[in-house]
């Protein structure tokens, strides 16, 4: 038996959270959104700086109110083992890691599968941008940390973007910046009844021993209206979405680099979204252009 | 728990055969389009795919032996072959464990002084368990590779043999392995008679252990008659496509 | 087979894809024939199998095992649903570079890629939305046995044989058929009062459930854009062409339940819509053809049992 140490409980569960009697929970019913003051259509003011890690070639930090990340890029650097077919191309290598504190379940310190694909689909996303073909041999280093996570589209179009600043930072030629988006389909009108149905016989699964309650009762509710679309949803309000969809988006070059969307759509609420997510692009475009800027002003005064 | 008779008082086992009856083998090759050669084969119900690469350039430089090819078995178990689903993963000691075997019935035979510096990949996946996966196994491995051109000096047959109740049998099936038998896989070169892999895991006493061995010889002289068939009328419509 | 391609053949290639004509003669939304079959594993609730002539074959296996209910802490949601857990294996023996651990990253990609299109489990979808069961279409709550305790978990294994070209429409072709396969057997609930259920599971083989929402489930196109117009269903070699890889998720409504790009190129926006477009048109046709297909083989197997013959399936044998 192990007497060096005190081993906490071998099971643990998260504790139950009570809220109190007038807290009201938010739902797309609501006339409004999860903040009340954004529109559907607005984003979250971005806060985006350069600079923030030294030792790194390039690094950004951003933030989308809640949703905080941290980038370091290190490259061009020797690819350490060269692989055995030599390709004329370097190679652009993502790692994303969510801190164990970002988000509200606790993350394990290792990268699980679900990190190890956004760090692919980050790599497939920044790719088309970088001139890799300017440096063979070599390999890009960018590593991402979550520090918090309000909204999982969010965190991922929040890594492209300050990806691409961080890529910009370092001096890596690029053929363009990339802007990361995301959006939710959200059904806010209310849901009708609009067919009830009395159906005899057993249900299958559960037979009571009273004798009278066999028949069951099925409402099927239909939305009437198609789900609207929320631009850049928070943890709250993706709770209750049918779908989501992230971008990335090359504004000078309108080139889309990444498309991900899950959970069902019609197309044109589809198309619908994609055209608000490049608009979105476009502004969130200027905003990392500021921040290069003022890098770049800080640079010359630091001379 | 009320006990499976194993054998019935005729003589004639769970399944209906009698004690030195093989299972019904049914076998193809060339079924992957990528691999350089490859075979499906069935005893009963076990079913095993082989395929095999090579001989081909050695992945790890450090692996190379300058006269010779290395041979690389590599082992995997469908996590829904056996009744309930397990996941195994990568290093699984019973999973390399089979591969080494495998591997070690194969050395003698494969005639690897024809390719130096290079490797012969032998790839298992099995996709339904039923009793006797090694000797599947390696009856699959042996038409892969003839299937690839990999020279060899014979034909690698093994057989599993086991003492049901009173009587030898071979050919076990799940049930039959499960029990308190004690069971033999052999892996022969039907020409020569030589034995390149005999493996054993529970207790057998001696006196009993010559009956099982020359019972498993026999069977893997029938296998090799089974397999030699489905290898020539391959052969056969390989000639008459040519021919055309 | 290659992971490296000449510029004399990228070229080949490309020139014939303007022209309309690939390199085995197809056009560009021509497929290659597809070989399907149900019920070949032995030991499962559901097993399917499908061949690409030439190309990719994957073996598709539903195991439906009873299992706690999980259940989220925050929301308190999924206490009343069964689940879903989605793997994809690829096996070395399917291509040169799958040796050892080279598979993993195209294993995780798949599985994340097969969980997101069928269960969206990165974002719970709350139970106030009592149409919404996943962009899967199957109905979660009816794999519900005890509410808060027990539940069928169907474990769905895709187990990638050979690989050719155009792996993830072969593995949805055959995850929908083996999800229409699979047959879960009736259990029976008794109410031992103060709350205790206990449960049994029928042992009848006439009395069983299919999966709900099974027909809902959707199937993909894989379409790849090679210079500036795009194809459907790519050999190997075309597949080291593509620029970009769109995989669009669709269902038998016409709905869109995924989409997700691939490799290192980009796409411009129009060509992206119709992409998307192109992808749902051929996705409902080819569901259209999948189901009949699947209903005929499943209603000749019925006649032949109720005969008594029992059904030969081809498994490895059909060419």
């Amino acid at each position: 038996m192990d007497r060096k140490r005190v081993p906490g409980p071998e099971l643990s569960v998260a504790p139950l959270v009570e809220y109190p009697a007038d807290f009201k929970r938010w739902t797309p019913q609501d006339e409004c959104r999860h903040d009340s003051k954004r529109q559907p259509e607005d984003m979250r003011p971005i806060y985006l700086k350069t600079g923030l890690i030294t030792q790194a070639n390039g690094s950004a930090y951003i933030e989308l109110e809640k949703t905080k990340l941290a980038c370091g890029v290190y490259g061009p650097r020797p690819i350490k083992r060269v692989g055995q077919i030599f390709s004329g191309r370097g190679i652009l290598n993502c790692e994303i890691k969510f801190a164990s504190f970002s988000c509200a379940k606790r993350r394990s310190n290792i990268r699980d599968p679900q990190e190890r694909e956004l760090s692919q689909i980050l790599s497939q996303a920044l790719a088309p941008a970088v001139r890799l073909e300017k440096i063979p041999k070599s390999a890009i280093d960018v590593y991402i940390t979550v520090l918090e996570s309000d909204g999982w589209g969010s965190c991922v179009a929040a890594a492209v973007t300050a990806a691409s600043v961080a890529l910009a930072h370092a001096g890596i030629e690029m053929l363009d910046l990339v802007a990361g988006c995301s959006a939710s389909y959200i059904q806010t009108a209310p849901l009708s009844i609009s067919s009830l149905s009395i159906s005899e016989g057993d249900t299958g699964s559960i037979s009571t021993s009273t004798t009278n309650t066999n028949k069951t009762i099925t409402a099927t509710a239909t939305a009437t209206q198609p789900p609207q679309i929320f631009m850049d949803a928070d943890f709250e309000e993706e709770k209750y979405q049918q779908g989501a969809i992230v971008l990335a988006y090359m504004p000078s070059l309108h080139e889309i680099t990444h498309v991900l969307q899950s959970g069902k759509a019609e197309s044109s609420t589809i198309s619908q979204s994609v055209e608000h997510c490049m608009e979105a692009c476009n502004k969130i475009y200027a905003v990392m252009h500021h921040a290069l800027l003022e890098s770049i002003g800080e640079n010359k005064e630091a001379l | 728990m009320s006990r499976v008779e194993l054998l019935t008082p005729e003589g004639l086992r769970v399944d209906g055969r009698r004690p030195a009856e093989l299972r019904k083998i049914t076998s193809t090759t060339a079924v992957l389009s990528q691999a350089d050669g490859s075979a499906y084969l069935e005893h009963g119900n076990t079913k095993v795919l082989a395929a095999v690469y090579g001989p081909r350039e050695a992945r790890h430089r450090t692996l190379v032996v300058h006269d010779r090819a290395i041979i690389n078995v590599e082992f995997n178990i469908a996590p829904f072959s056996t009744g309930e689903r397990r996941r195994r993963g990568k290093n699984d000691k019973r999973l390399l464990e089979m591969a080494s075997f495998i591997k070690q019935s194969f050395e003698p035979v494969v005639i690897t002084t024809l390719y130096p510096r290079s490797q012969v990949d032998i790839y298992l996946q099995v996709i339904q368990q039923d009793g006797g996966v090694l000797q599947a196994c390696i009856n699959a491995a042996t038409m892969a590779l003839i299937d690839a051109g990999v020279a060899m000096t014979d034909y690698v047959c093994a057989c599993t043999a086991g003492w049901v109740e009173r009587e030898a049998a071979i050919d076990l099936n799940h049930i039959e392995e499960s029990s308190d038998t004690s069971e033999v896989t052999i892996a022969m070169l039907p020409k020569s008679g030589k034995v390149t892999l005999a493996q054993m895991e529970s207790r057998l006493h001696v006196d009993k252990l010559e009956a099982l061995f020359t019972l498993a010889g026999e069977g893997c002289k029938q296998i090799h008659q089974v397999l030699d068939r489905t290898i020539r009328n391959r052969a056969e419509e390989l000639a008459q496509k040519l021919a055309v | 087979m290659p992971s490296l391609i000449s510029p004399a053949e990228r070229d080949y290639i490309l020139k014939g894809i303007e022209c309309n004509i690939r390199a085995d003669g197809r056009q560009r939304s021509d497929f290659r024939e597809i070989t399907l079959e149900t019920s070949v594993v032995s030991q499962t609730s559901g097993s399917a199998r499908v061949r690409i002539a030439g190309g990719s074959d994957v073996l598709i296996s539903v195991k439906a095992e009873i299992g706690p209910v999980q259940v989220d802490p925050e929301t308190g949601d999924g206490a009343d649903k069964g689940q879903i857990i989605c793997s994809i294996e690829c096996a070395p023996s399917a291509s040169q570079q799958f040796e050892g651990r080279g598979a993993d990253d195209l294993n995780n990609e798949l599985t994340q890629m097969m969980s997101r299109f069928l269960c969206s489990n990165n974002t719970a979808i709350s139970s106030l939305s009592p149409t919404c069961s996943g962009s899967g279409g199957i109905d979660l709550s009816k794999l519900c046995i005890i509410p808060g305790q027990q539940c069928w978990i169907l474990f769905v294994d895709a187990l990638v044989l050979d690989y050719g070209g155009n792996l993830m429409d072969a593995i949805f072709m055959g995850v929908r058929a083996a999800i229409y396969d699979t047959k879960i057997p009736k259990t029976e609930v008794q109410d031992l009062g103060d709350g205790q259920f206990e449960f049994e599971v029928l042992d009848d083989e006439e009395d069983i459930d299919f999966v709900h929402g099974r027909e809902d489930m959707p199937i993909c196109i894989t379409l790849n854009k090679i210079g500036t117009r795009h194809i459907v269903d790519a050999t190997l070699l075309e597949e080291l062409c593509t620029e970009a890889k769109l995989v669009v998720a669709v269902n038998r409504a016409g709905e869109i339940c995924g989409l997700q790009k691939n490799h290192d190129g980009s796409i411009e926006p129009s060509l992206l819509l119709e992409m998307i477009q192109v992808g749902k048109t051929m996705g409902q046709a080819l569901i259209k053809n999948l189901d009949a297909k699947i209903k005929e083989e499943a209603e000749s197997d019925l006649t032949k049992r109720l005969q008594g013959d029992p059904a030969r399936k081809l498994g490895f044998f059909a060419q």
